[in-house]
């Protein structure tokens, strides 16, 4: 397969990425709006909204990420360090959803 | 595990990728960067466990609530997948390099189909998580809007 196959491939998953991503967003503000109505699930629901953004800053990393390498490559150490930093956070930011659920599920 | 604990220990690596920005930035990153590469392996295998810890609890309040949530979870166990993959380029990288600098017996053929694979699943398994997050998140809206009470319990619809 040749070069222009990938690059195509990976321009027009970033572009996808991207657009699930703002409007993913767009539904994690729906969501916390609606959480007014829920006031008993407070750590769970600040947890949950932390992962999810955490989540999808880290596609929008990926995807700038991966159009920006096809622009500049000297962008790719730099881009591949964030995508560590975000990643590490989301590990944090999981564990700590996943524990307050175990709780409100016992 | 303390959630203190957890936070220390999240830190601590994050100072460790910062080192790898620092590295990054500076333009160390030719070739084997080692610290970089670690960090990275290591972030993408903690990224495996926190998805999967976090895929196995979204199913279990999938169980005994709104089934809105396993959209979340197989979104979750997908970027396991996508964190496996990850971590296998990593591996194929350093490989290649070794290859060159001593010679290692692993024909380029092979290594060149590793690569198309891994090139391709990436793109790909990552526009799946993110269209299925997205589904996720709009059942898990409507369901708030509709029945509240169904997005944490099948039987108490008082709450």
């Amino acid at each position: 397969m040749n070069e222009e196959f990938f690059v195509v491939l990976n321009s027009v998953a970033s572009m996808i990425v991207m657009v699930c991503s703002v409007l993913s967003f767009h539904l994690l503000v729906g969501i916390s709006r609606e959480l007014k109505g829920l006031k008993t699930m407070d750590l769970m629901w600040k947890n949950f909204i932390i992962m999810a953004n955490l989540f999808i800053l880290l596609g929008i990393t990926r995807a700038v990420g991966s159009i920006g390498t096809i622009i500049f490559e000297g962008f790719y150490p730099v881009f591949e360090a964030l995508l560590s930093v975000t990643l590490i956070l989301f590990f944090v930011f999981a564990i700590q959803l996943s524990i307050s659920i175990e709780e409100i599920t016992e | 595990m303390n959630k203190r604990t957890i936070t220390t220990v999240g830190f601590f690596l994050l100072l460790l990728a910062d080192l790898d920005v620092a590295s990054a930035a500076n333009g160390i990153g030719n070739g084997i960067d080692i610290s970089g590469t670690i960090v990275r392996l290591i972030s993408f295998l903690l990224g495996m466990c926190g998805a999967t810890y976090l895929a196995a609890g979204l199913w279990q309040r999938a169980e005994k609530g709104s089934e809105t949530w396993k959209y979340l979870s197989i979104s979750m166990v997908l970027f396991v997948f996508w964190n496996v993959i990850m971590a296998f380029g990593i591996l194929l990288d350093v490989l290649a390099v070794q290859r060159a600098e001593h010679e290692i017996a692993i024909s380029a053929d092979a290594l060149n189909t590793y690569y198309a694979i891994v090139r391709i699943l990436d793109p790909v398994i990552e526009v799946i998580v993110f269209v299925i997050l997205l589904f996720g998140l709009r059942k898990i809206i409507n369901a708030m809007r509709n029945e509240p009470w169904s997005v944490f319990s099948k039987e108490d619809s008082d709450e």
